[in-house]
């Protein structure tokens, strides 16, 4: 669990600046998790004040990025944290970046769904089922993603791993309806490069959670699985778990 | 040589401490300790250790308080020879020698593994006599040119030189305290060791004095073996490339300081160094 990462120290001040920065983070992380939620939605149903609802927000994003990242500098000045709290203050750090791109990412979702004129991505239309299969896919691994950072759950960190193809094969998929759509329907190319761009949101989204999941991994493990592909990756971790 | 003792499972807290984990042997070994025991009267204070000292590298041994860090190191150039009831059991080996066989001679023994303490301790000499009395008994010297040599290189060697080079009649207790721990250090160089053990060299001195110790102790390791015993987690991090960790007389993990900071693999190397133990 998280809290048996931050407890225990002799110092009961350090346990209570541990325990700050992980309720940023957490709360950041939920933020997060909204904004990546009321984009998507917004997109899908049109829904313009909700959009720009999500464009407002993500300065709360940006602004829990900058205060987590002051908190973990005075950590770092002022305590030298040195093994697991070490890797904790890296790993989160470093997370928060991850998020703030999610946040970023998401924000671009919103605009799209602005610029907008009709629902082009409405539950009657075929391209739906290709979008939202991908959207949905996302948000259910940030979810888990979020769980799996607030135990330190290195094997669920593991398994979000395992999804990066099924995220680039929905992506695929998405990306190959539409070059047909373009293809057939000149005419929808302006509409159809929009979910374009927005797919491809959703699919760095992706590429960010994975990164989250790497650093679960590190702080738990202190392995660096950055960069390995998955099948090293595992036997890397098979030594472990 | 002598009965190795097999110790009972120490435990701390619900963590039994049962041999060390990591890598205490290396291929380079300047010096080789199996199976260390010491006893004061009845009371074990170090408890069945095993390490070797990598050649040319410093190693840092930490723990808490009463762990055994610096009877373990006194124990290398048989300082605790001059304990009453001190007994030291195991093996001591430098270069394919053993350090207690009955033919080892004590005094030239730290001549070859000098010692820095935690206090500087300067004679009530100058500081051309602090630095030539070692050469003088040991005979290094033939003459006053030569034995001039020996004291300038060994200040320079300790970094102290240029700071009293104009002075060296003067005594050497008047100099600051950062100064009079190099020039201990220069003593120590004089008589040409192979390895230096130091007892938390830096822990009576300033920020400053401090990281200029910590700096001679890298150049120092270029030529000369080296063991601190330190409290500083911090000052082991910056100036080892190996650690040892000690608890209640054992060793629990040794291994690359890299490694030991931010992955250690026994628990309670864990507790230490991120400040959890009590």
């Amino acid at each position: 669990m998280f809290e048996n990462n931050i407890k225990g120290h002799i110092s009961k001040q350090f346990d209570m600046e541990l325990e700050t920065v992980r309720e940023h983070l957490f709360k950041m992380g939920g933020l997060v998790e909204k904004q990546v939620q009321d984009a998507f939605t917004a997109l899908v149903d049109g829904n313009d004040k909700l959009a720009k609802k999500v464009i407002k927000r993500d300065s709360k994003v940006n602004a829990l990025e900058l205060k987590i990242d002051e908190l973990c500098t005075q950590i770092l000045a002022q305590r030298q944290p040195a093994a697991s709290d070490l890797r904790l203050i890296i790993t989160i750090i470093k997370i928060i970046t991850d998020l703030e791109r999610i946040g970023d990412e998401a924000e671009k979702l919103a605009v799209a769904a602005q610029n907008v004129k009709e629902k082009h991505i409405s539950a009657d239309r075929e391209e739906y089922q290709y979008f939202s299969a991908l959207g949905e896919l996302i948000l259910e691994m940030l979810k888990k993603t979020l769980d799996a950072l607030a135990r330190m759950d290195t094997d669920d960190a593991l398994e979000i791993i395992k999804q990066e193809n099924e995220v680039h094969e929905r992506f695929d998929e998405l990306l190959s309806y539409l070059i047909d759509c373009m293809k057939k329907k000149p005419k929808t190319i302006k509409s159809v490069l929009s979910i374009t761009w927005s797919a491809r949101a959703l699919e760095r989204m992706g590429d960010h959670i994975q990164n989250i999941n790497e650093f679960i991994i590190y702080q738990a493990k202190g392995r660096d699985i950055r960069h390995l592909d998955l099948d090293k990756l595992i036997a890397t971790l098979d030594e472990d778990f | 040589m002598n009965t190795v003792m097999t110790s009972e499972n120490l435990t701390s807290g619900d963590i039994v401490i049962n041999g060390s984990v990591g890598t205490p042997f290396c291929d380079d070994a300047k010096m080789s300790m199996r199976n260390v025991n010491v006893f004061y009267a009845e009371n074990q204070a170090i408890h069945d250790v095993s390490l070797d000292l990598a050649k040319n590298q410093v190693t840092a041994l930490i723990g808490p308080s009463g762990c055994g860090k610096s009877t373990f190191l006194r124990c290398i150039n048989r300082m605790n020879d001059l304990i009453p009831q001190c007994k030291v059991t195991g093996s001591f080996v430098m270069d394919g020698a053993e350090l207690y066989a009955k033919n080892m001679d004590p005094v030239l023994l730290r001549a070859r593994v000098g010692m820095v303490f935690q206090k500087p301790n300067p004679f009530p000499k100058s500081i051309y006599e602090n630095v030539a009395y070692g050469p003088k008994i040991h005979g290094l010297a033939t003459s006053k040119s030569e034995l001039d040599e020996i004291v300038e290189t060994s200040l320079q060697k300790a970094g102290l030189f240029n700071e009293v080079k104009d002075r060296l009649d003067k005594p050497g207790t008047g100099l600051s305290g950062g100064q009079q721990q190099r020039l201990c250090i220069a003593r120590t160089i004089a008589v040409s060791p192979e390895v230096i053990l130091m007892d938390e060299p830096a822990s009576a001195l300033d920020p400053i004095a401090t990281a200029v110790i910590e700096e001679l102790i890298s150049e120092l390791k270029e030529k000369y073996t080296i063991a601190i015993v330190t409290h500083s987690m911090q000052q082991a991090a910056r100036v080892s490339q190996k650690t040892a960790y000690f608890h209640l007389g054992k060793l629990v993990e040794m291994g690359d300081t890299k490694q030991i900071f931010t992955n250690p693999s026994h628990q309670l190397t864990e507790n230490y160094i991120s400040g959890r133990f009590g």
